[in-house]
């Protein structure tokens, strides 16, 4: 081995010290555990819905949807960059505050700049009636949209 | 009555003082000036002597010394702010009320830190007009520019940074829509262009989840920011300030001496040194007043269930976030910044002309003066539409007009090319035109050799759009309205992004003209989206769902 | 040049600086405390000097004399709840350890003694150094100024609640308060929120109909969703509202006192949106209407308003919960008539939402097909507001008129499977959906005994107030 690949073989050692630093640091940054309410709860007997958009759940981020053919739930987080929309009740319509993406009562994107369809969560019915929601996962293109987990058919 | 003449004499020769500042006794003569800033290690970054003409106001406008004014300023009140604050959600806003109604000049100094922050991205932005426009970025400077921008873009991710300290409602939601920008970087975030498809990203391991330390804005957030704010971007930007001011110094100082020419120069100490003392003088009294005059603002505590409608970004960032009305989150929220901090840098590496060094000369850079005052105005047009047009739902609202006032809702949206259902038109052809379309404009100046004549060309150019936009009119009963947009925007696209270069940089050779006028063509492509938003209503391009790449 | 510059400059940051200083140093808080102990230290004197015994005499004068030279402060209360109050720093007789009797014969403010309501001393029941003020008077208890911590400023979610419309914090933690001396008001405003029915449309934490906004944190909505109201249109005893009075309390009161489409943006006929926005089908119920009746009068509205800021969700620790004083009202009560309890039935349920109190009146319910219209064809050549007019003659059925064409099992199938949303009649076909609509009662419990009660109840009413022509 020459003085020279010697020495090279030196520089190499220091950049793997480099980017094996540089990497823990990096991975030094996600948090392991994080302090955040659980992303599934119980949204109570699903009978008590009535038909229409509820905002009981809003402080879960959650609207609860019941129409006439079943229920879904709609995630209140704008698929734009996160700000939580209104739902007008007068035009069925959910708009975004921030920069004016506007959601159908589906869900759906029809204006404003959103890329994406507002998530629905799984949902599920215990054998009490209860429905469960869990936001973590979710869903946002048909056809799995208008499919159970993510809309639930009722009689 | 003493003599203060004698009496000062009588202080800078005592033992004591001559221990501090190095030296002999002072006797005011040039020696004696230029070791005044060379023996002292605070006033040694500027040089003993510099050209009369670095002394003009209306050359520096003192722009670089107000901004580190500034700068010194913040750490002083912001150092000040943290002995009462605990960075601790409804802790944190509590402290800011006690703060504001409990600590003696508390609410002062608080106003201060809020106002100076503002002030100082505003002056960065014009320092770094004014060394553009004096053309003081050219060799030797080139790296210095560099590290300008990078200044810059600390400036204002440090205001970013401070902004979600308060723990208001304006942080909140203003931080919530930043950091979800970064969840649409492409690979890094879960919402980018091919974070989810190809890197597996989801909220709980990508770039927006380190940023955030968790999946929405809370307690680890607010911690985060305030080692951030307080700490880490500062060190960072101190250690950048001195190896600015170093590069400065070595270089030759402001107002850049004019090739071989000598100058005349005078003593710094103290031509200079008066001056900078007036300008920070002048700088802390109006922000003193301002601060007694106007109170810092403080809205309700954050509420991670109600966004404020409409929600607005602080001024300085007003504009990206009317960009966002127009772009996916992933070019008006990441691409747009980092193409413009990347071509900002680029900028002293196209430009090789020796010309208009050390002077305000449109004549000397026609092309390189037009197209950043272009993009400066650009840049204020957008903060002026968001700050001032924008109201409930982010609809547009004339400043004039009542917010209360019923908007129609906005109509429907379509894209233009994408896959069967979603696009009208196939993607492959749409990223064929897109590709070509952008290949016309970055090489038609350089493809047409003759001389043409900027008046006719471009009432040329008016007049073949104008066509258009009868032939779509009577063809394919496109309103009349939307052909203006696209009489407008056509023509002006034109004039800017082919007949300008044409006339000005075509010679280049083709490594910089390219690098130039890629930059030039993706700032028309801006607008020609926005064209496209306007007119046509089209929201997209062209869109790739299935790795979340739209254009 | 420079050195005028210099000199001019350092005396003007002197100057600014010192003025920032003064300012900083003379809050309004400190003459309002100053004031305070020289009145209390000259009412010592005075009593000082009708005092035989010289010896006390001169004890109280001494008093008085520390009074005027105390040393002044930021007075504060931390509060069981976990809150900072600093109003004592200006109502310093509220102080009890400046002021022990807690009581003073000052009128004006911010100087007088807490007064006894009803005869009640309110530091006894509700001790001030525990509990503080804002639990029950709102406000903004961090400030300092008397404008922020009244709190109406834009800043600030709940303000001071004025007058009777405290009694609403009094029922955020004593249950049961329709039968608490000093509560009044808020019973009164649970009474007649009941009785006319607002439940059938406006749940209260899921208890009642879901037709619109559940009510249970009414109390707690958020300034941003108030803003978007057009207070400039809302009259309060007739009077325009200055911008610092634009407060949830107003926004409740405008709502139950006016007709909430009189500063509601609506779009019948879809002049702005593509698809129609109906009025809500609420009812002006404090005008008169054509007979000369009125529902209620702005003292219930008020009422009502105060039992609505009662409904919160913010978290009250169960120790501070009372229970109250009194029997608990039976939530569900034994009827041996079942006419009596069919008419029991029908408020229970908010029926009168609708179909008015003791269903004697149908509420308008706005573009429904309803008795009196003009014929489309002539609806077409009609001004805008009378077209508005003419869809607003839509109603909901007046039960005294109706039940008559049913029998017994009819009327159970009717309420038992109510008309579908979609399938009310629509007067103008291209107008908004009719916001009420009868829903289908076996979903929510309305069933067997109560549903079969309410059916016979219902079939009294038909032949009893027909007599009476209505009201």
């Amino acid at each position: 081995m020459s003085r020279g690949q010697f020495l090279l073989a030196g520089y190499g050692a220091l950049a793997a010290f480099g980017a094996v630093l540089a990497g823990s640091a990096g991975r030094f940054f996600f948090p392991n555990v994080i302090y955040e309410p659980s992303a599934i709860f119980n949204a109570g007997p699903v009978k008590d819905f009535g038909q229409g958009v509820s905002l009981k759940w809003i402080n879960k981020l959650v609207w609860v949807i019941r129409t006439s053919k079943g229920v879904y739930g709609l995630i209140a987080i704008c698929r734009h960059l996160g700000c939580k929309p209104n739902w007008f009740q007068d035009q069925q319509l959910f708009k975004c505050p921030c920069h004016g993406s506007v959601y159908t009562k589906e869900g759906l994107i029809i204006a404003g700049p959103a890329p994406r369809n507002l998530w629905r969560p799984h949902l599920e019915i215990t054998t009490t009636g209860d429905l469960i929601v869990d936001k973590s996962i979710v869903q946002d293109t048909p056809p799995m949209y208008y499919q159970p987990p993510f809309f639930l058919p009722l009689s | 009555m003493p003599d203060i003449e004698e009496l000062k004499k009588e202080v800078v020769n005592s033992q004591i003082w001559r221990s501090i500042f190095r030296g002999g006794t002072w006797s005011d003569t040039p020696r004696d000036r230029a070791n005044h800033m060379i023996g002292n290690v605070w006033m040694h970054i500027q040089p003993a002597k510099v050209r009369k003409r670095a002394l003009e106001w209306t050359y520096t406008w003192g722009l670089g010394g107000i901004s580190f004014f500034l700068f010194l300023v913040l750490v002083l009140s912001g150092v000040l702010l943290m002995f009462y604050y605990r960075p601790v959600p409804g802790l944190a806003f509590r402290d800011i009320k006690d703060l504001t109604y409990a600590v003696t000049l508390g609410k002062f100094l608080r106003n201060v830190h809020r106002w100076a922050a503002q002030a100082m991205v505003l002056i960065v932005i014009l320092h770094m007009l004014r060394v553009f426009l004096t053309g003081s970025y050219k060799r030797p400077r080139e790296f210095n520019w560099c590290v300008g921008v990078i200044l810059l873009t600390l400036t204002l991710f440090l205001s970013f940074t401070g902004y979600l300290l308060p723990w208001d409602q304006l942080a909140l939601w203003a931080v919530t829509v930043g950091t979800n920008m970064a969840g649409a970087t492409p690979f890094l975030g879960n919402a980018g262009p091919f974070g989810a498809s190809l890197m597996h990203m989801q909220m709980n391991n990508d770039i927006r989840f380190v940023l955030l330390g968790g999946t929405t804005v809370g307690a680890n957030t607010l911690v985060r920011f305030y080692v951030l704010h307080c700490v880490a971007v500062p060190l960072l930007l101190g250690v950048l300030i001195i190896l600015h001011f170093w590069r400065v110094r070595k270089d030759g100082f402001s107002a850049a001496p004019y090739g071989e020419v000598t100058e005349p120069k005078l003593d710094t100490w103290p031509n200079l040194i008066k001056r900078e003392y007036i300008a920070a003088a002048a700088c802390l009294l109006v922000l003193m007043v301002w601060a007694l005059l106007v109170n810092a603002p403080l809205d309700v505590i954050a509420n991670p269930h109600a966004t404020p409608n409409p929600e607005k970004a602080p001024w300085y960032f007003v504009g990206l976030q009317e960009m966002l009305y127009y772009f996916d989150p992933w070019i008006a929220g990441v691409m747009v910044p980092n193409v413009i901090i990347v071509g900002l840098m680029a900028i002293p590496f196209i430009d090789p002309s020796p010309k208009g060094i050390g002077r305000y000369s449109f004549k000397e850079r026609p092309f390189a003066n037009t197209m950043f005052l272009l993009g400066i105005i650009m840049w204020f047009i957008f903060i002026f539409m968001g700050e001032f047009c924008r109201g409930p739902n982010f609809m547009w609202y004339w400043p004039w007009q009542s917010w209360l006032l019923q908007k129609p809702a906005p109509l429907a949206t379509w894209d233009l090319f994408g896959p069967a259902g979603v696009g009208k038109y196939p993607t492959i052809l749409g990223l064929a035109l897109i590709g070509a379309a952008f290949s016309g404009v970055v090489l038609l100046p350089k493809l047409i050799k003759k001389n043409l004549s900027l008046v006719k060309a471009t009432l040329g150019c008016a007049v073949g759009f104008s066509l258009v936009a009868l032939i779509l009119r009577y063809g394919a009963h496109v309103p009349l309205s939307h052909g203006a947009w696209i009489v407008f925007f056509g023509t002006f696209i034109s004039f800017f992004g082919v007949l300008i270069p044409q006339r000005h940089i075509r010679h280049l050779d083709w490594a910089r003209y390219l690098v130039t006028m890629i930059l030039v063509a993706c700032t028309m492509g801006l607008l020609v989206k926005i064209c496209a938003r306007l007119a046509f209503n089209i929201k997209y391009l062209v869109t790739i769902p299935s790795v979340f790449l739209n254009i | 040049m420079y050195r005028k510059l210099f000199v001019l400059f350092n005396f003007a940051l002197v100057a600014v600086l010192a003025y920032a200083i003064w300012r900083s140093a003379h809050p309004m808080w400190k003459v309002y405390q100053r004031t305070y102990y020289n009145m209390a230290a000259d009412a010592m004197e005075k009593q000082a000097a009708t005092i035989k015994d010289p010896a006390a005499a001169a004890k109280m004068r001494e008093q008085a004399e520390d009074l005027r030279n105390t040393p002044l402060k930021i007075k504060q209360i931390l509060t069981v709840f976990g809150g900072v109050d600093r109003c004592t720093t200006c109502h310093v007789a509220m102080d009890e350890f400046v002021n022990p009797t807690m009581k003073n014969d000052f009128t004006q403010q911010p100087y007088a003694a807490h007064p006894l309501v009803d005869g009640i001393d309110f530091n006894k029941t509700h001790n001030f150094q525990k509990y503080g003020c804002t639990v029950c008077h709102q406000g903004q208890g961090m400030a300092t100024t008397a404008k922020d911590a009244h709190g109406f400023v834009d800043n600030w979610q709940k303000p001071l609640l004025k007058g009777k419309y405290i009694q609403a914090a009094c029922a955020r933690c004593h249950a049961n308060f329709e039968h608490a001396k000093g509560m009044e008001f808020v019973a009164l405003g649970k009474k007649l929120f009941y009785k006319h029915g607002c439940q059938g449309c406006h749940a209260i934490d899921g208890v009642g109909q879901t037709v619109t906004v559940d009510l249970g944190d009414i109390a707690d909505k958020p300034l941003e969703r108030i803003e978007p109201y057009n207070f400039s249109l809302v009259r309060i005893d007739g009077k325009a509202l200055p911008k610092d009075q634009w407060t949830l309390q107003n926004w409740i009161f405008a709502h139950v006192a006016s007709d909430p489409e009189s500063f509601v943006v609506n779009d019948p006929l879809a002049k702005y949106n593509p698809q129609p926005i109906a009025p809500t089908g609420m009812v002006n119920w404090t005008a008169d209407d054509a007979s000369g009746h009125r529902e209620l009068s702005e003292q219930d509205a008020a009422a009502i308003t105060t039992f609505l800021l009662s409904l919160t969700h913010e978290q009250i620790p169960y120790q501070y919960h009372v229970a109250g004083i009194g029997p608990m009202p039976d939530p569900d009560p034994h009827f041996a008539d079942p006419v009596a309890h069919g008419k029991y039935v029908f408020e229970k349920y908010g029926c009168a939402a609708c179909h008015g109190l003791l269903g004697a009146k149908g509420r308008r319910n706005f573009n429904a097909l309803g008795p009196g219209q003009v014929s489309l064809d002539q609806y077409a050549k009609l001004s805008d507001a009378q077209k508005i007019a003419e869809m607003a003659k839509g109603r909901e059925p007046t039960l005294t008129q109706v039940v008559g064409t049913y029998d017994h099992q009819e009327l159970v199938n009717k309420i038992s499977n109510g008309v579908p949303e979609a399938a009310v009649a629509r007067y103008n076909p291209d107008g908004p959906m009719p916001p009420l609509y009868m829903p289908a009662w076996k979903k929510r419990g309305l069933q067997g005994k109560e549903l079969d009660d309410l059916a016979t109840w219902l079939l009294t009413i038909g032949q009893s107030n027909q007599s009476q022509g209505g009201f």
